[in-house]
């Protein structure tokens, strides 16, 4: 199996002395869908930052695409290039006065040329829906649009993965649905999505893999279905089952439904076994 | 300050292009100190205030309020400029304690010269200012060649002096949630909080500023693509226009 980002016994540990992250192993294949759950502080923020190259491990090694990431200047960028991170805060990422010039900064680091990035600022500016503001200044927006604003920072260097951390928090349920709908457009194009997030039914029903971190440790990785029906690894994280799968589990249970029904990961398909 | 950038954004003139409206007030204004005549300076005062008001739609209401602010300072500075120890022939004498002051025709001339070329340049800046949005302003000075570190720090102040309002304000808010401004020694012990918490923030900030733009593969430059803005004939041809009249009114009348 191809893996585009593999994680070996990866420890991080930071300058203080606290060990953020001890030995995670990950393995990540090309356009997955994948989602990072754990409570605060368990050290999803510090892997992102190992994976994209700003902080280095302090043991283990990330492979991308089959070559390590050694600890140079020429490797980092191109970790940093194909790996992008929106930020949690759009505050902390967006430094430009204006949009156009915020959302271009990527892009001329890259060193493409003037047409190329003009090109990649507009169509990352459609595809965000924030094409009309691109005058703007940054500090008149609102919050869902600086989002979406820091969406475009990252979609504009085209990377091959792309990680949100908590894409979710702070945004109303309408704003929510349509960056979910931006993952699925991205992940459709054949980029790898990973994101991190503490809401159990988004993880559920739009991922293809789960991640569940405690600690600074990965305490299971599988299948939404293999992490959500095992109950000893949802009481120690402290997690919920998805309301959707425990009402499927339930009609089962009762016979109310055909055991032999595939799991359904959302409310649509909960519906269709139901008809 | 938030007032005049907010304004700026809203302005009638703000897509035209920085670089025209930055040359034409920055010629008025040049033209003005460098001729110093009574006429032109009423000239340029009318004419740029018609223009703001005007061209750019700013309302009269906001446009007077901002000038009374420098008026103010004009008025104090140009008093001792009336006034001289020199009150043989003077127009009027007047006494404190034992020494005489005048003002004299000369004085007179001196002191309503200046205020009304200073009067002119504080329109030109206004202009600049009010309809030119700051990244625009920091698009001329890239345009002009000025050191790329003095941009780069104009840059991220502008953006900074925002997010500082924004966390102060919040900070603000939660005090006085908690009566922390209910009397002068209360108010007194929260400014001191408020002001070591914002700096501790602003570090913090800065730090994690500096790690988000270190993933978008920073490197000691922060470089980005300008903005294309399109230059307009008739624009030109009018500052032409205007700065003709100008110095044909600068070598006609006083």
């Amino acid at each position: 199996m191809d893996y585009i980002l593999e994680v070996e016994n990866l420890c991080y540990t930071y300058p203080d002395g606290t060990e953020a992250l001890k030995d995670i192993n990950l393995k990540i294949e090309k356009g997955e869908k994948i989602s990072l759950i754990g409570l605060n502080g368990s050290g999803k923020t510090t892997l992102f930052l190992n994976l994209n190259g700003v902080l280095k491990p302090s043991k283990g090694k990330i492979i991308y695409k089959g070559k390590e990431i050694k600890n140079n200047r020429k490797d980092l960028n191109m970790l940093r290039k194909n790996v992008g991170i929106v930020f949690q805060n759009p505050d902390t990422q967006l430094f430009c006065g204006n949009v156009y010039e915020e959302v271009s900064f990527g892009a001329v680091n890259l060193g493409l040329c003037d047409d190329e990035i003009r090109r990649r600022v507009d169509r990352a500016l459609i595809s965000t829906n924030i094409y009309d503001y691109k005058d703007k200044a940054v500090h008149y927006l609102s919050y869902g649009q600086k989002k979406r604003v820091s969406i475009a920072d990252i979609l504009v260097m085209e990377p091959e993965i792309i990680i949100f951390d908590e894409p979710t928090s702070s945004l109303d349920l309408y704003h929510s649905k349509q960056v979910v709908k931006l993952f699925d457009e991205f992940s459709q194009k054949g980029t790898t999505v990973i994101i991190s997030t503490h809401d159990i039914e988004i993880a559920y029903s739009w991922s293809d893999y789960i991640v569940v971190m405690k600690k600074g440790k990965v305490l299971a990785q599988g299948v939404p279905y293999d992490i959500f029906s095992k109950e000893d690894i949802l009481r120690e994280c402290m997690l919920e089952k998805p309301l959707i799968l425990e009402i499927f589990e339930n009609l089962k249970e009762k016979n109310l439904i055909k055991s032999s029904s595939s799991i359904p990961k959302n409310k649509k398909e909960l519906l269709e076994i139901l008809k | 300050m938030i007032i005049i950038d907010k304004i700026a954004y809203s302005s009638n003139l703000k897509e035209a292009n920085p670089l025209e409206k930055f040359i034409f007030s920055i010629s008025t204004l040049v033209i003005c100190l460098i001729f110093s005549k009574i006429y032109l300076s009423i000239f340029v005062i009318f004419a740029i205030s018609i223009l703001i008001t005007k061209r750019a739609k700013i309302p009269f209401k906001i446009y007077g309020g901002l000038l009374l602010i420098p008026l103010l300072f004009l008025f104090l500075s140009i008093i001792p400029l009336l006034i001289s120890f020199d009150y043989e022939g003077a127009l009027m004498v007047f006494k404190v304690i034992n020494i005489k002051f005048g003002v004299t025709k000369y004085s007179l001339n001196l002191g309503l010269k200046t205020f009304l070329k200073v009067f002119s340049c504080i329109c030109c800046l206004y202009f600049l200012t009010l309809t030119t949005p700051s990244t625009q302003i920091l698009w001329v000075l890239r345009k002009m060649m000025i050191p790329k570190i003095f941009i780069e720090f104009m840059q991220l102040i502008y953006r900074c002096i925002f997010i500082v309002l924004e966390v102060s304000s919040m900070i603000i808010v939660s005090q006085n949630s908690r009566l922390g401004y209910r009397d002068l020694k209360r108010s007194f012990n929260s400014i001191s909080k408020l002001l070591s918490s914002l700096f501790v923030m602003s570090y913090k900030k800065s730090e994690d500023m500096f790690i988000a733009l270190e993933a978008r593969c920073y490197n000691g430059e922060i470089k980005f693509i300008d903005a294309k803005y399109n230059y307009s004939i008739k624009n030109i041809l009018f500052i032409l226009f205007f700065l003709l009249i100008l110095i044909f009114i600068g070598f006609k009348f006083k």
